[in-house]
């Protein structure tokens, strides 16, 4: 039984619950806008920044929901994600070079709640006298699902897809963290601007492969290999923000929607039917069309599109799990004994129709990638120079030939960068299978 | 049936309404845009907007735009002052040639591989279905093409981009030519034109993205028709055929089969419905000249009208096909046509 809860441990996690979501919203806001307080804020890397705000804040929400909630093993939840949030602050900023200022602003905060979450108080609120006896109650509470996490395990280690998959996406979260160190920006032809691709010359004839330039160089004289590597950084970025988009639209309006139902919900679904009347990529191109000349930077543009054409999709899933979760016994036992709708959906509700969704964001990965691509390789994405797989890969389209004496002269400008798209969408595409075979309960004793 | 025509209604009127409030984002000074077709007349968009009705309030513009769609399927000049809708005809028997060959490739590839994987579960050939359908979702059709044409263009010379050669062109094109256009499919017009070295010509150019497309659009084929495939496997009736001695080939052709078609056939409807409406990125990679590419050059040079034109006229082909697929998916369900 979860002990009285108590005033200071009530008041920080509300506070951790707020600032994390104001940190998300940074995050994002970082992306949408650019760097807001250039005079402040010179270096600001707005990309890598916005990225590590997110993650933290994510932390920090999860952390705050343990705090709240007092779960079975809540106290040792709340206190390793504590670390590990503190951990991120400082370990981040020093091997990434982001803004320290951002990151220092909430430090103090983990602190006070690691001090808080040892005071007798919060012991008492999660069930013992002391640290020792809250972390033996705890032991026992936590078994089954350890059992359950353990068996999770073996699954990923049974599939040998689902390694495969981890092993290529971790590989390119890998490729855009360290970007900075795998291939140093700072060349003049930049101009300031770490994602432009470094060129020295004009000159149209790609060059063939050589130290200076390892996968040679494109139409336009830019790095095949800066390109790639720096690449993965916008691919990720759009990736996460539509798929992100995505989930937040989906999840915010169609939770209540679907659970309320009535004319919301109506309305809704005939709106996601006009949407999806359309085939994908041709709305988007016609929004693209409409969308720069009214003022919006092309990649945003790109975004927008892809996130106003995706998320019908995505409403109709979740829509559709939560219907079906809605009208099993447990939510009727939930709303019998008097829990509040929030709690409902909260705790009965969105655990379990989490997993179709995180399943459809990781095969969306892919395919939001894959879109973008499209749309870059079609002309209308990032500007040129823009390290972007589908701009390289457009700007290798006047060499596939190249001549008579030798046709593959110019292959490398094409083959490393559809390479790099690939084996991208590939990782995501079996991360998302074999999730689905591991996380779906109805699919993982079979 | 008729509750799905009407449903289809009020699909289509969003649909329209979502193109013109999309539409309503551009200020009038770069909606007149399609209105003018004489550079400098440019000076003048203010009174050209005027005369079109640019100020009025939003649904008297409404009501005159949908008119102008219907009545005169005007749907604004493109930047080199042709009008979209004759354009669009214009190219539209490129992008039919291509989709009336494709599709049935896709179908035969993705029924025949999605009726052998499910027979054959965790065979050779399933695992080979499970490649192709992996391949199919992660390759991007785009660099596929490319590759395809560095290896059988560039380096092998047999499959060329574009839809014909160099000496099709000067023949079509040579003053006192014999060649007539009658449905203006390169195949079948030069087989009515009786000239046989332009059929092969144009087969030769068919074959890559016929090529492209039939292999990254088999795949999502090929998952559905192997998984009812396995559902129809498992249902009483296989047992009893089964039971009753029939041999596998049997049981799988005559009794499994053809149940499990029923939602590969609407899934067949919706993707050629797909494919018509514009190969874009395929087009473009092969220059194929049919309405996607078209597409895809207006929106790279911002072009409005055209790409707005095209995911108009998608969209009500799509519709329209999502109805004609469901309205056929009653006849051949015999659950439906006889419920």
């Amino acid at each position: 039984m979860v002990g009285e809860k108590s005033l200071g441990i009530s008041f920080l996690a509300t506070l951790e619950l707020a600032l994390s979501i104001i940190q998300i919203n940074l995050g994002a806001l970082l992306f949408i806008i650019g760097n807001p307080l250039p005079s402040i804020f010179p270096n600001l890397d707005v990309g890598l920044t916005g990225i590590v705000l997110i993650i933290v804040g994510i932390v920090g929400l999860v952390l705050g929901y343990y705090m709240w909630s007092g779960q079975p093993f809540g106290w040792l939840a709340a206190v390793s994600l504590a670390v590990a949030d503190l951990v991120l602050r400082i370990l981040l900023p020093v091997m990434f070079g982001a803004s320290w200022i951002v990151f220092a602003v909430f430090l103090e905060l983990d602190v006070v709640i690691l001090y808080y979450l040892t005071r007798p108080s919060a012991t008492a609120f999660f069930g013992g006298e002391d640290i020792r006896s809250v972390l033996d109650k705890q032991r026992v509470e936590m078994q089954p699902r350890l059992k359950e996490i353990g068996f999770t395990l073996k699954l990923v280690r049974k599939s040998s897809l689902s390694i495969i998959g981890t092993a290529i996406v971790l590989f390119y979260v890998f490729l855009a963290l360290f970007a900075p160190i795998l291939a140093p920006p700072g060349d003049i032809s930049q101009g300031g601007d770490a994602m432009m691709i470094w060129h020295h010359g004009e000159s149209l004839i790609p060059t063939a492969p050589n130290p200076v330039n390892p996968f040679g160089t494109t139409q336009g004289q830019f790095d095949i290999y800066y390109g790639c590597i720096w690449g993965t950084r916008s691919a990720l970025r759009i990736g996460i923000l539509v798929a992100g988009g995505f989930l937040l639209i989906g999840l915010i309006i169609v939770i209540v929607a679907a659970y309320y139902g009535g004319w919301m919900d109506e309305i809704l679904m005939r709106l996601t039917d006009i949407v999806l009347a359309f085939p994908g990529l041709r709305l988007s191109m016609a929004l693209i069309v409409v969308l720069v000349p009214t003022g919006f930077q092309r990649l945003d543009a790109v975004m927008l599109s892809l996130t106003i054409v995706g998320w019908p999709g995505y409403a109709r899933l979740i829509r559709g799990e939560i219907l079906r979760v809605k009208n099993e016994d447990y939510v009727e036992a939930a709303k019998s004994v008097g829990c509040s709708d929030f709690r409902i959906i909260g705790r009965h509700i969105l655990p379990n129709s989490i997993y179709a969704v995180l399943i459809v964001f990781s095969l969306d990965m892919g395919t939001i990638v894959l879109a973008a691509a499209a749309l870059s390789f079609l002309g209308l994405g990032a500007s040129l120079g823009y390290a972007d797989w589908g701009q390289m890969i457009a700007l290798s389209l006047n060499w596939i030939y190249g001549n008579p004496s030798s046709p593959f002269q110019y292959w490398f400008t094409f083959v490393v960068p559809g390479l790099f798209i690939s084996m991208f969408v590939l990782g995501w595409n079996l991360l998302g299978d074999a999730l689905r075979d591991i996380l779906d309960p109805t699919l993982r004793r079979k | 049936m008729l509750r799905r025509l009407i449903l289809a209604i009020p699909v289509l009127l969003g649909a329209v309404i979502f193109i013109f409030a999309v539409l309503q984002f551009l200020p009038p000074g770069m909606r007149v845009a399609v209105y003018i077709n004489d550079p400098r007349m440019a000076r003048f968009w203010e009174q050209v907007a005027q005369e079109n009705g640019l100020f009025d309030p939003v649904y008297v513009q409404f009501y005159h735009w949908l008119r102008g769609l219907l009545v005169d399927h005007n749907l604004g000049l493109d930047a080199n002052d042709v009008p979209v809708f004759n354009a669009i005809m214009q190219r539209l028997p490129a992008t039919v040639e291509i989709v009336m060959f494709a599709s049935p490739m896709i179908i035969f590839v993705g029924l025949t591989m999605g009726v052998r994987a499910g027979a054959n579960k965790d065979k050779p050939i399933d695992q080979g279905s499970r490649i192709l359908a992996i391949m199919g979702t992660s390759l991007p059709s785009f660099w596929f093409g490319i590759v395809l044409l560095s290896i059988f263009y560039a380096g092998l010379g047999w499959f060329p981009p574009q839809r014909y050669g160099n000496e099709v062109m000067k023949y079509l094109t040579s003053p006192g030519t014999p060649w007539r256009f009658h449905t203006g499919l390169m195949t079948i017009d030069s087989l009515i034109n009786g000239e046989w070295w332009i059929f092969i010509d144009s087969v030769r150019h068919l074959v890559l993205p016929i090529t492209v497309l039939t292999l990254l659009n088999s795949a999502v084929m090929v998952r559905v028709t192997r998984s009812s495939m396995l559902e129809s496997l498992g249902k009483d009736y296989i047992t009893a055929a089964k039971a009753k001695g029939l041999s596998k080939n049997e049981v799988v052709n005559k009794h499994a089969r053809r149940n499990a078609m029923i939602p590969a056939i609407t899934i067949s409807g919706l993707m050629i419905a797909g494919l018509l409406t514009g190969v874009t990125i395929t087009e473009t990679v092969f220059s194929m000249g049919g309405i996607g590419e078209y597409a895809a050059t207006s929106a790279r040079l911002l072009d409005i009208a055209p790409v707005i034109g095209y995911a108009l006229m998608s969209a009500v082909l799509f519709v329209l096909s999502n109805l004609i697929v469901d309205i056929l998916y009653a006849y051949i369900d015999p659950r439906i046509r006889l419920g």
